[in-house]
């Protein structure tokens, strides 16, 4: 019996663990415009929040909020803000998105991966390769494949270091979240 | 005359000698961030920034409650700076408003080797505010918990 629910318990485990490296998605686009800004003003535009900034929201607040949200978290802020760098990239079917990330090392003219999975949100520069294919689908561009495989592999380190606990490797986690996130 | 040039010669030794001190930290007068991170992982941090700039002869860890490690860079052979990196338990509120537990990174050097202590905590704590910001963890600075 023991046996029997120790196998359902890990189908759930790896159905879930499953479930959420397909939740991943990874657009290109052409940074169009760059903006410095603070995280209670990209809240209140309704930006997409990436990173440092997005990770401090809680699961339920993940990827673009509503006005009303926004506007119920701002009134919760009181600390001082800390000045942030608004991204818009043009994504390939002509479509704009305005991502709001922590990172200043990026600029008009870059091409730029934006990683969603669940409530991490990251933004970071890559070939102009992928920008250049009019594929939306991130697996059928060069390296796409890797750069999925990077981008779970960042999540999972995240994920790994956010929680912690005994038996977690550290190090490993670390060097993960180093080689992958940046 | 040689007594001026001795007395000149000792206030130069003295203020070459006197003791000087920096800190830097993830917070401010303005704000700054808290990192919601276990002790383990904050632990790691510390270590493995401190461990790029610090001889493995002279770096341990440090006696505070929370996470610390120091070690000492000599300029010379009389001069020298104890550099600290420490992850300080604060309180750090995200942006739905909850309060969370974390912690705050501080670097500080404390010596008589400016020329060297000053570039060695900017590079430890860059790295440190690297991993933490990359961990992206952080949450707004509230009070600190210590």
């Amino acid at each position: 019996m023991r046996i029997i629910l120790f196998c359902f318990l890990l189908v759930l485990t790896v159905s879930y663990s499953n479930a959420k490296s397909e939740s991943l998605t990874i657009h290109y686009g052409y940074v169009t415009g760059v903006e410095v800004t603070t995280k209670e003003s990209a809240m209140a535009r309704n930006m997409l929040i990436g990173s440092l900034v997005g990770l401090a929201i809680d699961d339920s607040f993940s990827g673009a909020m509503s006005g009303a949200t926004a506007g119920f978290v701002l009134t919760s802020i009181i600390e001082g803000d800390k000045r942030i760098f608004a991204y818009t990239l043009k994504l390939p079917d002509g479509s704009f998105e305005t991502i709001a990330i922590d990172r200043p090392d990026l600029n008009i003219g870059h091409c730029a991966a934006l990683e969603r999975d669940g409530k991490h949100v990251n933004l970071r520069p890559v070939s102009a390769v992928h920008c250049e294919s009019n594929s939306l689908e991130s697996a059928n561009h060069p390296a796409g494949e890797h750069r999925q495989s990077a981008a779970e592999k960042c999540s999972a380190a995240r994920s790994i270091l956010e929680k912690g606990g005994e038996g977690v490797d550290v190090r490993e986690a670390l060097r993960e979240m180093r080689a992958y996130c940046d | 005359m040689k007594f001026e040039r001795n007395v000149l010669w000792w206030i130069i030794v003295l203020v070459g000698l006197t003791s000087c001190s920096t800190t830097l930290t993830s917070v401010d007068g303005k704000g700054g961030n808290v990192y919601a991170l276990p002790p383990t992982v904050v632990d790691q941090i510390l270590k493995d920034a401190m461990s790029t700039e610090i001889s493995t002869g002279t770096l341990r860890r440090g006696s505070t409650p929370y996470p610390s490690y120091l070690g000492e860079v000599t300029w010379g052979s009389l001069d020298k700076d104890t550099i600290t990196a420490s992850a300080r338990p604060a309180k750090g509120r995200k942006l739905d408003g909850t309060i969370v537990d974390g912690y705050v990174f501080e670097v500080s050097r404390k010596g008589t080797a400016p020329a060297t202590g000053e570039p060695t905590v900017k590079r430890i704590f860059a790295k440190l505010q690297k991993d933490a910001e990359l961990t992206g963890t952080g949450a707004a600075f509230v009070e600190f918990a210590d």
